[in-house]
């Protein structure tokens, strides 16, 4: 069941209109195939794919909760939580561009 | 000789407001309003950046939204810092921060594609130069 969901998403990967047009990465490119490599287990895989992944899903399920249970501190983690995926987006397309 | 007794005080609107007062120390807290949106949107505006063909506007659009939300709740809080739960407050300035990092990474992602695009066009105007004409 897992690897047929797995088979699946690898079969209908979205495609990057930014990459198609100029032929260029964007800031998001790898992040599906680092989603997969997490699905698989391959977690180091993953972080050399796309760094931001983990912290990104980190940030929207903490936001969800957050929204329904209203931490005290919650914004404050939210916004730290945020920069450092800014952080490791803006790192990780600066290196794969040079 | 008796002392005369005091009248009842009256009903009024400031009698009221004296017995709030006394009653409760401070007027019960209101959520800041739209500061879950200005969280939310802020938050929002880096996923939406590399979502879409033009890197950049969509979430520059995003995150000056919950800016311009942010600046007014932040005048209502300066104008009576008391009547609003802490947790909303940090929900607002949680959220202004994500806008501005948002900003500044949209417009870093807007001027990639403007650079892309000036030289993309330079590049088929001096091929274009290059054909050999009749």
């Amino acid at each position: 069941m897992r690897t047929r969901f797995i088979n699946w998403l690898e079969a209908n990967m979205g495609t990057c209109q930014f990459k198609e047009l100029t032929g260029q990465i964007c800031p998001g490119c790898g992040i599906q195939r680092a989603f997969i490599l997490l699905l698989k287990g391959e977690i180091l895989e993953s972080i050399l794919m796309y760094p931001a992944l983990i912290p990104m899903i980190i940030l929207f399920t903490f936001l969800a909760i957050h929204l329904k249970f209203r931490f005290e501190k919650g914004g404050k983690f939210l916004m730290y939580n945020f920069i450092i995926v800014a952080a490791l987006i803006l790192i990780n397309y600066i290196l794969k561009l040079f | 000789m008796e002392n005369p007794t005091t009248p009842p005080i009256p009903p009024n609107p400031e009698n009221i407001n004296q017995q709030f007062n006394q009653q409760f120390a401070t007027p019960p807290k209101q959520i800041l309003p739209n500061s879950t949106a200005i969280l939310v949107l802020g938050i929002v505006s880096i996923p939406v950046c590399f979502c879409y063909v033009l890197c950049g506007i969509p979430g520059l659009a995003v995150s000056i939204v919950s800016l311009v939300l942010a600046n007014k709740a932040q005048r209502l809080y300066d104008e009576n810092p008391a009547l609003y739960t802490p947790a909303s407050i940090s929900n607002m300035k949680a959220g202004k921060i994500c806008a501005i990092v948002g900003i500044c990474l949209n417009i870093l992602c807007l001027l990639v594609v403007i650079a892309y695009a000036i030289f993309f066009v330079s590049l088929a105007g001096s091929l274009g130069s290059g054909f050999p004409w009749r």
